[in-house]
């Protein structure tokens, strides 16, 4: 500092004014890159950390319901193609996307001890329910659903059989979800909601005369369906079956893939005479059953267009070992 | 300079050049001191993740040695099994990347762990040994661990 001549307080030459300033501004560019930077760190920390804790959730949540998958009931994949020329921005909503793909199947547990027809209304069974889980492109949501164990409704027209018989307006209903075994052209996954009381036509397989209380299991799910992950770029099953095929189903293509349920008797041909052969084994359904389960899914993060692929795999029961 | 004249007043002294000098450096080493805590909690942060999927990632690995993987990781995943007829100490090695992480999936079976065979020595099912060992990066730490057992059998028919 330069002492003043007349006595009055020294000031900071230019030059030490000159070289504080600068070493402010460097401090401070160098403070304000450091904050960027780190900031966009903490960004993609978190996102890391949010997807990973989503993938064990999502892990848990899927070998929990695969882990007890009804082998005796239809499974069904289907997917509606991507449109052609359309690439949504990763990570964000397109309303015109239309790829899709989702997975049906029940799973709980069936009551061995009675496995016929007229068990389904058994508490035994009350754990055998519906799981769907649909991923959408248009708004890049993994979704699922459980059908409820239980749904009843209060008839509220009037209802006198064509037999004969009492009125039953104002009557409560109650049905289960309904096993199924086989799906397939006759049968597709809409006839899940043929357990449906009061059916007005069968061109209209969701709608009942007893009002909104009446659907079958096919609606239910499609009610139920709730958000599980946001922000999936992209979503695909693949099924390894017992015969060792592999089947993989993504948005690249429209397809519907049944594996129909084996015979809970454990027979393997409609006829329980029938000589097990290769070739009845090679041609039953337990042939193309599922004995592992993989789902590969992409998160994208519209921030920093960073994107994340998970493999997970299920073993299901029943099918047990690896080809 | 023109201006207003400054007032000296008795006993008050201003800083020097070098105190400030100073000054900023203490102030410069606190600021990277505390951009360097941050850093270093980001790391905490993405080591605590791997905890997170580790283990889902080492049991996908344990019931599916070639799992389902995208384009990129795909040409990097080896396997290497075993024949299922084969005799005496067996052992199948599959690893390679998966969910962020590196997997390292080893498989042992014996003459003991055969459950069945037909006479002409063709193996249709035996037990084995998996072990799984999930890494953040190759040679990096293994942040989860996965033992168990299983049964691989001939696909039927």
């Amino acid at each position: 500092m330069r002492p003043d001549p007349r006595g009055r307080a020294g000031a900071f030459t230019l030059l030490e004014v000159l070289i504080s300033v600068t070493l402010c501004s460097v401090l401070t560019t160098v403070c304000v890159v450091a904050c960027f930077r780190v900031s966009a760190l903490i960004h993609r920390a978190q996102w890391r950390l949010v997807n990973h804790e989503h993938a064990q959730s999502l892990y848990a949540a899927l070998d929990r319901s695969l882990g007890v998958l009804a082998q005796h009931c239809a499974l069904v994949l289907t997917s509606t193609a991507s449109t052609p020329g359309l690439a949504p921005i990763p990570g964000q909503a397109s309303p015109s996307a239309t790829g899709a793909v989702s997975l049906t199947f029940m799973h709980g547990k069936e009551n061995n001890e009675d496995w016929d027809w007229e068990s389904q209304g058994n508490p035994d069974n009350a754990d055998l329910v519906w799981e769907t889980w649909t991923w959408s492109e248009s708004d890049q949501s993994l979704r699922m659903a459980v059908s409820s164990p239980r749904r009843s409704f209060q008839l509220t027209q009037s209802f006198v059989p064509a037999a004969g018989g009492p009125d039953y307006v104002y009557s409560t209903f109650s049905s289960l979800p309904q096993p199924r075994r086989v799906l397939d052209a006759q049968h597709p996954f809409w006839t899940l909601n043929d357990n449906l009381l009061f059916p007005v036509d069968p061109a209209q397989p969701t709608a009942s005369r007893a009002g909104s209380g009446d659907y079958g299991d096919a609606q239910d799910l499609t009610n139920r369906l709730g958000l599980v992950l946001t922000h999936v770029a992209q979503l695909a099953w693949q099924l390894v079956a017992v015969d060792g095929s592999v089947i993989t189903c993504d948005d690249s293509s429209s397809a519907t893939v049944v594996r129909n349920g084996v015979w809970l008797d454990g027979r393997l041909a409609p006829s329980l005479s029938t000589p097990v052969t290769p070739a009845v084994v090679a041609a039953s359904d337990l042939a193309t059953r599922p004995r592992l389960v993989r789902l590969r899914y992409t998160v994208s993060d519209p921030v920093s267009a960073r994107s994340q692929v998970f493999s997970l795999s299920f073993a299901t029961p029943g099918c047990a070992g690896i080809p | 300079m023109s201006g207003a004249p400054t007032i000296r007043v008795p006993g008050r002294t201003a800083f020097t050049f070098l105190e400030v000098v100073g000054t900023l450096m203490v102030v410069g080493v606190g600021l990277l001191a505390v951009i360097a805590l941050a850093v270093d909690g980001l790391g905490a942060s993405a080591r605590s993740a791997g905890s997170l999927s580790g283990m889902a990632t080492a049991v996908t690995v344990a019931v599916d040695p070639q799992p389902y993987l995208d384009d990129a990781s795909a040409p990097a995943w080896s396997y290497a099994p075993y024949p299922l007829s084969g005799t005496g100490p067996l052992s199948g090695v599959a690893q390679g990347p998966i969910n962020g992480y590196w997997a390292v999936r080893t498989e042992t079976s014996g003459d003991a762990d055969i459950i069945a065979q037909d006479p002409t020595g063709t193996v249709y099912a035996r037990g084995a040994e998996v072990s799984v060992d999930v890494f953040d990066t190759i040679q990096g730490h293994c942040i989860a661990s996965y033992h168990t057992r299983l049964i691989r059998q001939r696909a039927t028919p």
